[in-house]
Parts: structure tokens; C-alpha cells; sequence
């Protein structure tokens, strides 16, 4: 059995954490940004965008992400080039956006009653009982369970490793391939995914906790 | 509060029906509401007090009947309000709700600036002075920066006061404001209300507090099973019900 050359891992797996990170920040704000208008289409009045915002999300969950990954590198190389790091972020934030997008939904949905009756009661519009009242709360709302969902987020960009980008995942398969011992290189690579993971979640119980005080919930 | 003309009520409300199904709400009650008056709505629950009174600012769609602001009904259709009709009568009425309903990400001034800007079109620094002379008149100025959360239950419900206020409605609805309360804590806002009637505010209060519709209401109405069982001064109706419903209902809350 090999010895980990520890030198050469720390190097190679510290390479693909840039690839790690920005994959997971990108596609967590993308998801930020894009989930919104999803969600709104979601819970429209107008039964035509309820309906495509509602297979967006069924389509973009249902599917794996690597599936995803795979269908974009090789399907839209016309398209977007045949750039992995490209392909693996348009799919991850594909599919971040539609999770988001039911956080967005669900908080919206869970702004109490009361918030609606008592901006109704004030003779706010539909449009200004939405934008000025729903809104800000639901997006608040959502800012928790959405910290939480990016530590999934951040698991899952290790399926670039797959197309082809540097990230994590890739480094340690690549390590093992040129003769480091397999168990203890994904361990390492393992760890610090886990590290990489608990500042996020202590960033959503900060969130969870601020955000408590600030909506009716 | 803006005089009306001659005997005419502040608000009419005749016929008004209001089911849920197969279940009756409001079986047909007719009410008037002169200016400057505070009328308490009681009686047991499921009598429906807060339907009645949710149905002078349409937050529930009556079926039949018609409800009068200032002489001029509020809608052509009150089964089907139309939107226009629907905002001019919430311009018109102020509502304070049971849980308060302030807006928790915003701060206190701001829940009292907010509707003021949007619905009367005031500008931010008119809307901003009248927040403040409305917080000095429930005693919480210095809550102006805070967030609703930071304050008390007692306080909140000062505050929401304060924000129904501050579009200067021609009159005011109460639905249990202090039921979600304690009774030492209901004490500031029930001061509050009664501050409001001496200044000649047109009330309508759904309330359990039968002290504070002794003292301070002009006239009792007593809802039982969707009807208006009987209406009057508080000495004469507490002393002397006209119906046993009344009579039950009265000894079982002043528990004689």
C-alpha cells in the first residue's frame, strides 16, 4: 500500500477549491436571482405562467443534477462552446433555481393573513400589498431554508468532476488514478468539502435566527 | 370627524346578510352609526360581531343589504364590490385587528408613513409628521425607529391604532383589540380608545370588555346567532336587558 504523499494532495485538492466554491457561489446567487421570477410565476393568477413555472421547477428537480451536467456539456456544446466549467454552471444553477424558486414560493405562501388584511384594510393595491408587504417578508423568509439548501448545492457541484472540471472531486479522482491511496485521498477530499460546508451552516442559523425577529412568523 | 348632514347616520348598515354555506352569519342587521359615536358590538361568540364588523370595510363580501358611508352607499353591488369602491371605502374606515397585523420588516414610523405615501399620495415629510403627533398621542414616540417586534404586545396594538389613524378614516373598527391581551396590558390601549372617543372619533368596537362598553360607549348593540337581539345605552341595557339571550349572556359574563 501507497503512502499519501500529504504534499501533493493538500496541493492538487487546494486547486479545486476555487473550481468548488465559485461553482457553488454562482449558482446559489444565480438561484437568488432566478428563483424569484419563478416563484412569482408559480404562484400567478394567470394560469399559463403557473403552468410553466410549475414544470420549470417538476423538470429541473426531477432530473439529476449530473444528468443535467452531462445533457448541457454534450448537448449545447453548439451553443455555449465546450467550456465544463461553463456547462457545469449553467446546469447547477438550472436546477439551484428551481429549488430556490420553491423556497420563494412556500415563504410567500406562509406570510400570515393578517399581514394581507391588514395592508387590504389600509386601501393598499393589489400590486402595492404585494411588492411593499408579501414580498420583502417572503424573500425574507426564504433566506433560511435557501443557506441550508447551499450546503446541498455545494455537495453537488462535486458531479462537475464528471465533465471535467478541476474542482474538488476531480483532483482527488486524478490523485488516486496517479497512484495515491484511494481511501485516504477522498477522506481528505471529503474533509474539506465538510469544512467548506460548516461556515455555511452557521451562516443559515444566524439567518434563521436574525430573520425570526423580522417577519410575523 | 367631519359633521354630516342633518340626522343623517355616519354609517347605515340595513339588511345585512352573510352565510358560509348552509351556515347563517348575519341574518339580516340593520345598524346606524352616528358620527361621533361609539357603538360596542357583544355578544357570545359565533354571534357575528367581527362579520359584521368586517363587512363595513368589505374584508368579508356581504350577500344581501346595503352599507352606507356619509349617506352614499359603498358599493353598487356590496355582493360585488368593485375594485374602485373597494379602495375609496378602505380609505375611508380604519381597522385594528385582534393580533395588531403590524409589518415586522418595517420599522414602527415606517408602518405608520407607508399607506399614508401610497393610498393619500402625502409626501414622505407630511406623512412622517403626522406618524409622529400620532405616536406622541399613544405615547410611544420614542418607539419611532424601533421594529414592531421590539415593542410590546400593549404597544404593538397602540401603534396600529396609530397607522389606522393616520389616514384620517371618517371611522374607526375595533375587532377584539384587546383580546389577545393582558387585562394590565389591555388597560393602555382601552386608554387610548377612550381618548379617541372624548376627541368625538366615530367607533365601532367588537369587544368583550364590558367595563370599557359601559364607560365609554354612547350604545350597546347585542348580537346573538346572526341577529341584532337589542340596542341601546349601556346603564339602561346592563341593568335592564329587554331579552333573556341579553339577560343569559350579561350574567354569564358579569358572572352574577
Amino acid at each position: 500500500m501507497n503512502q499519501l504523499d500529504w504534499g501533493r494532495v493538500l496541493e492538487a485538492i487546494g486547486a479545486g477549491i476555487g473550481y468548488t466554491v465559485g461553482l457553488t457561489v454562482i449558482a446559489f446567487l444565480g438561484g437568488m436571482i432566478l428563483g424569484f421570477p419563478v416563484a412569482l410565476m408559480r404562484v400567478s393568477r394567470i394560469r399559463a405562467l403557473r403552468w410553466i413555472g410549475t414544470a420549470y421547477v417538476e423538470i429541473c428537480r426531477g432530473v439529476p443534477v449530473v444528468a443535467w451536467m452531462l445533457l448541457i456539456f454534450y448537448g449545447l456544446a453548439d451553443l455555449i462552446g465546450t467550456d465544463p466549467l461553463i456547462a457545469a454552471t449553467v446546469a447547477l444553477t438550472v436546477v439551484a433555481t428551481a429549488y430556490i424558486a420553491e423556497n420563494y414560493r412556500a415563504a410567500l405562501l406562509h406570510v400570515p393573513l393578517g399581514q394581507w388584511e391588514a395592508a387590504v384594510s389600509l386601501g393598499l393595491t393589489r400590486r402595492q400589498l404585494f411588492w411593499r408587504v408579501i414580498a420583502p417578508q417572503g424573500v425574507t423568509i426564504a433566506l433560511a431554508p435557501s443557506a441550508t439548501y447551499a450546503i446541498g448545492l455545494l455537495k453537488e457541484s462535486a458531479f462537475a468532476a464528471v465533465i471535467g472540471v478541476s474542482d474538488i472531486a476531480f483532483q482527488a479522482r486524478t490523485l488516486t488514478q496517479s497512484g495515491q491511496p484511494g481511501l485516504a485521498t477522498f477522506a481528505v477530499a471529503g474533509a474539506v468539502y465538510l469544512l467548506l460546508s460548516l461556515p455555511i451552516a452557521a451562516a443559515a442559523r444566524t439567518i434563521d435566527r436574525r430573520m425570526r425577529t423580522r417577519s410575523a412568523m | 370627524m367631519a359633521p354630516t348632514e342633518g340626522d343623517q347616520p355616519l354609517v347605515r348598515i340595513d339588511g345585512l346578510r352573510k352565510s358560509y354555506g348552509e351556515h347563517t352569519v348575519l341574518d339580516g342587521i340593520t345598524l346606524d352609526v352616528n358620527a361621533g359615536d361609539v357603538v360596542a358590538l357583544i355578544g357570545p361568540s359565533g354571534a357575528g360581531k367581527s362579520t359584521l364588523l368586517r363587512c363595513v370595510n368589505y374584508l368579508e363580501i356581504p350577500d344581501e343589504g346595503v352599507i352606507e358611508l356619509e349617506g352614499v352607499p359603498t358599493a353598487a353591488a356590496p355582493s360585488a364590490p368593485t375594485k374602485s369602491e373597494l379602495l375609496a371605502v378602505r380609505r375611508k374606515t380604519g381597522m385594528v385587528f385582534q393580533g395588531f397585523h403590524l409589518f415586522p420588516h418595517l420599522s414602527v414610523l415606517r408602518n405608520i408613513t407607508l399607506a399614508q405615501e401610497l393610498v393619500l399620495g402625502r409626501s414622505s415629510e407630511d406623512a412622517e409628521q403626522r406618524a409622529l403627533q400620532l405616536l406622541d398621542r399613544v405615547g410611544l414616540r420614542e418607539k419611532a425607529s424601533a421594529r414592531p417586534t421590539q415593542c410590546s404586545g400593549g404597544q404593538q396594538q397602540r401603534i396600529a391604532i396609530a397607522r389606522a389613524l393616520a389616514l384620517d378614516p371618517v371611522v374607526m373598527l375595533f375587532d377584539e383589540p384587546t383580546s389577545a391581551l393582558d387585562p394590565e396590558v389591555s388597560v393602555e390601549v382601552l386608554r387610548v380608545m377612550r381618548e379617541l372617543a372624548d376627541l368625538g372619533t366615530t367607533m365601532v368596537v367588537v369587544t368583550h370588555e364590558m367595563g370599557f362598553a359601559r364607560r365609554v360607549a354612547d350604545r350597546v348593540a347585542m348580537l346573538a346567532g346572526g341577529s341584532l337581539v337589542e340596542q341601546g345605552d349601556p346603564a339602561t341595557m346592563f341593568s335592564d336587558p329587554q331579552h333573556e339571550v341579553t339577560a343569559r349572556f350579561l350574567n354569564a359574563v358579569f358572572d352574577r
